[in-house]
């Protein structure tokens, strides 16, 4: 399985470079106090891991996965792990670079950075465990098409709810530890689902 | 445990009327054995099975012995090149080697390097960049480098030049030198079979309709070419297939020796595997052989 | 020792044999010498295993070669003498119906000896 991640990364490899010069280009942009800079991780995450699904389907490279040892089992497990490390990595950087502008600028507020990282985290694994059970059931070019559906879906049922709901304190500031704790529960869960249902799906299909 | 691969009454049905029915098959560890039919015929169907590319069927599939819930353990032993399946092109043959040290115990990353210097693969070149024979050589280094038992291949010299190939079939006849491995491969080209294979599966609309050995079937076959008012005096049992061309009948005869002697003013060519091929499949009054 | 395998209809396995053996009788392949093994010959020559299998059991049956599991496949030239001395006895029998034609026309025994030293000595020159 490390063999499957390593093979993502390489892939992508090429593609960081790109993405690095657009996450510049967003940093600048929103120097002024731009929240938009704060959603790149997710954006970035969900680009990269999209292509790893396409490179796989264009080269056939499930078929020949399978005949590698452990093949079905690991395929699965390693996107995931994959898909997670790159979220990492990406906000990793955001929060670095959301510092370094913030001092820069003099505009600097640890908590609100705090809070968008957070929610970039979740909102990334949540699309994660969302639209991998469909990539894996019925490809990339139909899991994209789900996955821009989901993301728009999303930003409208949360501006939704933020217009028409008020949220409790608690839950507004995520900086509050016991909040952040059920929440990462309440995700890490969904989390967990997608990937059982991810391998059933794959376990299942046939090339 | 003499046999390397082992199918008992597997059926696969594809929704539009094609179904691959193989009641019996047996692969004797050792031995080289040529998978040959036409296009759709089921030969990368039975393949795939027995890869586990697909495996909702009915029947029962042992490659050395372990059946298919331990099928992890059997796929260390399995060197696999498949069509047009493979790595995304955008890797490179040195990642190649980074990602499958990590995917089988005994890669062995000299070995490869070795196959890659042979074949003047630079291991810096994108796969996308490589011509294809190249590519495919790439292909068949790098199932060969983990040191399998078995080789599985889908068509491994389609769309290579015949020195190229002459090269990859040298490199089999290296392989075979260990008596404990053993290669399944399916192909059109059936000149490379001709000498290599000790086996021969020919698959027909989903059927095996023939396996024997490469001498009996070679040895033993042959093309009786005859016109059409000779033809009506050969015996029925002894024509198996015939194909009527313009000026003359091709009669597919076995135990060609007997048959020169019975009729002895006739002529009876020996058969190539292609002549084979067409003449059970398009020939008419088609019998199984076996 | 040199096999040619041509593709003139003779199966595989009779040209091997027929090489071998005739490697064996002019002394290329000497008495217990190993044979080369039957996969590396498989290769060498491309052709099956099981095609080199058949001509070395024949071999074998024959009285050409004896096989040592794990050891290999050696000459054997004991039952070269024997095969020798049936060969001549062969020879003998043709040699007798030759005679009897010939004094049947009246050919006489020198014509007939140099007929047959003719013979031998075309052979040569081929």
């Amino acid at each position: 399985m490390k063999g499957l991640i390593k093979k993502d990364l390489l892939v992508i490899k090429s593609n960081i470079k790109h993405l690095l010069l657009l996450v510049l280009i967003f940093c600048f942009l929103s120097i002024d106090g731009n929240n938009m800079f704060y959603y790149i991780p997710t954006f970035i995450s969900t680009m990269l891991f999209i292509t790893t699904f396409s490179y796989d389907e264009i080269n056939k490279w499930d078929s020949y996965a399978i005949t590698l040892p452990k093949g079905r089992k690991n395929v699965v497990k390693a996107k995931y792990i994959t898909s997670i490390l790159i979220i990492c990595w990406a906000i990793l950087l955001t929060y670095i670079g959301g510092i370094i502008f913030g001092e820069l600028s003099n505009s600097l507020n640890i908590s609100l950075l705090n809070n968008n990282i957070y929610s970039c985290l979740f909102g990334a694994l949540l699309i994660i465990s969302l639209s991998f059970p469909l990539i894996f059931k019925y490809g990339v070019e139909r899991g994209r098409i789900f996955l821009i559906v989901i993301i728009f879906g999303f930003i409208f049922l949360i501006s939704l709810i933020s217009k028409y709901i008020t949220i409790p304190e608690y839950l507004k500031n995520i900086d509050n530890q016991y909040g952040m704790y059920i929440i990462s529960i309440i995700i890490l869960l969904i989390l967990f689902i997608s990937y059982l249902i991810s391998k059933k799906i794959y376990q299942k299909k046939e090339f | 445990m003499n046999n390397a691969i082992e199918i008992k009454d597997l059926i696969k049905k594809y929704d539009d009327k094609f179904t691959l029915k193989v009641p019996k098959l047996t692969i004797t560890k050792g031995t080289i054995v040529g998978l040959i039919g036409e296009n759709g015929a089921g030969k990368t169907t039975l393949i795939k099975c027995l890869l586990g590319i697909i495996n909702k069927y009915e029947g029962q599939i042992k490659i050395f012995s372990k059946e298919e819930k331990e099928e992890y353990l059997a796929k260390e032993d399995i060197g696999v090149v498949l069509d047009n399946m493979f790595f995304p092109d955008i890797l490179k043959p040195k990642d190649i080697s980074i990602i499958m040290h990590d995917i089988y115990k005994t890669w062995d990353k000299n070995l490869f390097y070795n196959y890659l210097q042979k074949f003047n693969i630079s291991p810096q070149t994108q796969i996308k960049k490589l011509s294809t024979g190249t590519k495919k050589k790439l292909e068949i280094a790098t199932a060969l480098s983990h040191k399998p038992k078995l080789l599985i291949l889908d068509e491994p010299t389609s769309g290579l030049d015949p020195v190229v190939r002459r090269e990859i079939l040298d490199l089999f006849l290296e392989y075979m030198q260990n008596p404990e491995n053993t290669i399944l491969l399916s192909t059109h080209i059936t000149t490379d079979l001709e000498h290599i294979a000790d086996y021969i599966i020919f698959i027909n609309k989903g059927n095996i309709i023939l396996n024997a050995t490469r001498d009996e079937i070679l040895d033993n076959y042959g093309i009786l070419k005859c016109g059409e008012q000779e033809f009506n005096t050969i015996a029925k049992e002894d024509i198996i297939s015939y194909q009527k061309n313009r000026y003359d009948y091709q009669i597919l005869v076995k135990d060609k020796k007997n048959m020169q002697k019975k009729y002895k003013n006739f002529i009876i060519d020996n058969i190539t595997l292609e002549d084979l091929m067409v003449l059970k499949i398009k020939g008419a009054n088609n019998e199984r052989i076996n | 020792m040199k096999i040619i395998i041509s593709n003139n209809g003779t199966p595989f396995y009779e040209q091997v044999k027929e090489a071998l053996i005739t490697a064996i009788i002019t002394g290329d392949l000497k008495e217990d010498e190993i044979l080369p093994s039957i996969r590396s010959l498989a290769k060498d020559l491309r052709i099956s295993v099981l095609t080199i299998k058949k001509a070395y059991d024949e071999l074998e049956k024959e009285g050409y070669i004896i096989t040592k599991q794990g050891k290999g496949s050696f000459v054997s030239l004991q039952n070269l003498e024997l095969i020798k001395e049936l060969k001549q006895q062969e020879i003998e029998k043709y040699l007798t119906k030759i005679i009897e034609i010939a004094k049947l026309y009246n050919i006489s025994e020198e014509e007939i000896i140099d007929l047959i030293k003719y013979l031998f000595r075309s052979d040569k020159n081929e």
